[in-house]
């Protein structure tokens, strides 16, 4: 796992991977984002990383800290700052694998409720976010076009309503597992 | 022993602020009578805490009554039920802060792009903190309504079933219907994350707005959505009270009320038809799609009746020939039955399209919710509350809280009535000056509040007395103290 986590990692980092997923908006947010994310994951694997255990007991500092950085990149702003400001580019490449690390670790210590509540609060997230990117007649980001962003708010309306049948589907026919919402 | 301090503590602090809440009403009434001199921000300021503060306590003690009874079915999590009163008290201290001391006061409804476009009346400062509250009281209320639906799935295997739709299918007996309580419950849960997830997205889109005002949003979505949480959050107030109703019934009668096919019917209607006709709220925007105004008119005839008349008829059918022994408790439950019915007639005379763009923006539409509410939903808060004290403290009654009783009544009905007339006569609604024509039925009101003040004032004092009570061994298991 891990050595794919790096594998993956550098694969990312490469020139070209990562010029081409950033020159497109959708790409960048949907792809390279969540890839990030998930080298976190794949690095963290099914070890129990001890040095974790004390401050990360019930997950929720993990959590939160994890969310924190998620919130971060899905502004418009920082986006864009990735593209013109190598610090904020650094950041990236640093803040989203960590992100998906502490996910890792974290999402299988929280109780039951608070991995609802997450799931619930990131529809009303996601659904602002569409809002935002599809409505406003503004061009957010200098470096893509206002055609470039309502893309992108499709996209985050799409999950949206993906999401929001996984969610009925899950409290109506499939019922609940303690994992699985 | 399911009862505990924290029941109490929901209710006083929901019953105060109610009776609080009920003072500012009386001083916009006198105002737009013409006896009192109160400067238009005031009265705008004190719509704004009147509705925030009435919906807000209201739905506090409301959601006391369903966890009281709920959680004698299912494993509510105390924690949950804990930390959404401590986010209600914070949020609400943020709302008072937001409105008396940054003049905020764009009314409960915080309908964009009012809360940034205020003429000055308020700054940024006073619509945050507004906002900012609003958001942490959803959060306490989503967190309680997630732990209700998960409780309610891990008992009964899925929503689904806690609506019993495998009862209405056939594939299970009616003798093994979900109890009421559960119903309800899982109604509330639906309904209520949905209003709460659509509720975070528009506050958090004001927050963006007031913040940084060059980022502009769709007016009739953000309309859409505000409307989409609040009128359903303040529709569940009343399915969650109304637990009081069949549970409360049930035990005084001796006679249990079993869920049938037709009650569950009407709960599964109910629940859907509930997500549907906030458009009702937008029937004088032309804009809207013609289709999403007729489901509003249409479906809010339909809502108006199938939760009602299966419960107001279960109430007769109960106490018919029962022996019932009549009390304060049972008598506000059936009073606020009455409340309810009569309280829906205006909604859904004013869901009538042609009706609408005459009368929504009169004071025809605070004459429905003030009926709907006052001699309905927190009726029935009130009914609990007199329940509680008796079952659990054997408090006894004074005269004193009989002449409030029928004192509620006459006060409750003058001043949702003063407020249909004055809709009749096309007074307009949240105006905070009135010309003299318009003056008579206001002054009525505000002197009929007095006294409703009064009445209130006294059923509060009955459940302080019952929370003060020492050296009382509680125990609020009716059944075991009926053997």
């Amino acid at each position: 796992m891990m050595k794919l986590a790096i594998l993956f990692y550098i694969l990312l980092l490469a020139p070209g991977t990562r010029e081409g997923l950033e020159s497109v908006m959708v790409l960048h947010m949907f792809l390279q984002l969540p890839l990030l994310i998930l080298v976190g994951i794949l690095l963290h694997g099914n070890r129990d990383w001890r040095f974790l255990e004390k401050w990360n007991e019930n997950g929720v500092a993990g959590m939160l800290l994890a969310v924190g950085v998620l919130i971060f990149w899905m502004l418009p702003r920082s986006l864009d700052d990735a593209l013109t400001e190598i610090g904020i580019e650094v950041w990236k490449f640093v803040s989203l694998p960590l992100l998906g690390f502490l996910w890792r670790n974290s999402w299988r210590k929280i109780v039951g409720i608070f991995k609802s509540f997450l799931y619930i609060n990131f529809l009303s997230m996601f659904g602002l976010l569409a809002w935002l990117y599809l409505g406003t007649p503004v061009q957010i980001c200098n470096n893509y076009l206002i055609n470039e962003q309502q893309i992108v708010g499709a996209v985050y309306l799409s999950i949206v309503l993906v999401s929001i049948l996984y969610l009925l589907y899950l409290v109506f026919v499939r019922g609940l597992e303690e994992e699985a919402i | 022993m399911v009862h505990n301090r924290l029941i109490r503590n929901y209710l006083i602090i929901g019953g105060t602020v109610i009776l609080l809440m009920m003072g500012f009403g009386i001083l916009m009434l006198l105002a737009q009578g013409g006896v009192l001199s109160l400067s238009p921000p005031s009265f705008y300021q004190y719509m704004t805490i009147h509705g925030t503060g009435m919906i807000g306590a209201a739905a506090l003690a409301a959601s006391a009554v369903m966890w009281y009874f709920l959680s004698q079915h299912v494993t509510l999590s105390k924690n949950i039920f804990k930390a959404n009163l401590v986010l209600f008290l914070t949020g609400l201290v943020l709302v008072i802060i937001g409105v008396f001391s940054f003049d905020y006061a764009s009314a409960w409804t915080f309908l964009y792009p009012l809360p940034t476009l205020s003429a000055k009346a308020w700054g940024t400062v006073g619509a945050l903190l507004y906002l900012f509250g609003m958001l942490i009281i959803g959060i306490g209320f989503l967190l309680l309504f997630i732990d209700t639906g998960r409780a309610i799935i891990k008992k009964k295997g899925s929503l689904a079933k806690g609506l019993g739709w495998d009862v209405i299918a056939g594939k299970k007996a009616e003798k093994d219907a979900p109890e009421p309580a559960i119903i309800a419950g899982t109604m509330v849960a639906i309904v209520n994350v949905t209003a709460l997830i659509a509720g975070a997205t528009v506050i958090m889109m004001n927050i963006i707005h007031t913040v940084n005002p060059s980022f502009t949003f769709d007016p009739l979505l953000a309309k859409n959505l505000t409307f989409a949480f609040g009128h359903v959050f303040a529709n569940s107030i009343i399915y969650m009270s109304v637990i009081v109703v069949y549970e409360l019934l049930a035990k005084y009668t001796n006679r249990p009320w079993k869920a049938n096919k037709v009650f569950l019917i009407a709960w599964s209607m109910s629940t859907i038809f509930t997500l549907m006709i906030y458009t009702h709220h937008m029937l004088m925007d032309s804009v809207m799609p013609k289709w999403m105004l007729i489901i509003g008119q249409v479906f809010s005839y339909a809502n108006g009746l199938p939760v009602l008349i299966v419960t107001a008829y279960g109430a007769l059918m109960i106490v018919y020939k029962s022996g019932i022994k009549w009390d304060m408790a049972s008598g506000l439950a059936f009073l606020s039955m009455f409340g309810w019915t009569v309280g829906v007639v205006p909604a859904i005379i004013d869901a009538t399209i042609v009706v609408n763009h005459v009368m929504h923006n009169t004071k025809w539409v605070p004459g429905h919710f003030h009926m709907y509410m006052g001699l309905g939903a927190v009726v029935m808060i009130f009914a609990f509350m007199y329940y509680l004290a008796k079952v659990d403290g054997g408090l006894k009654v004074t005269k004193l809280d009989w002449i409030a009783f029928f004192s509620y009544i006459v006060t409750m009905a003058a001043v949702s009535i003063q407020f249909l007339v004055s809709g009749a006569l096309s007074t307009p609604r949240r105006w905070a000056t009135h010309i003299p024509e318009w003056m008579g039925p206001a002054l009525f009101g505000g002197i009929a509040g007095v006294f409703l003040v009064i009445a209130t004032t006294l059923f509060i004092v009955h459940f302080v007395r019952y929370i003060l009570q020492r050296n009382v061994k509680r125990n609020d298991l009716y059944d075991e103290k009926l053997v």
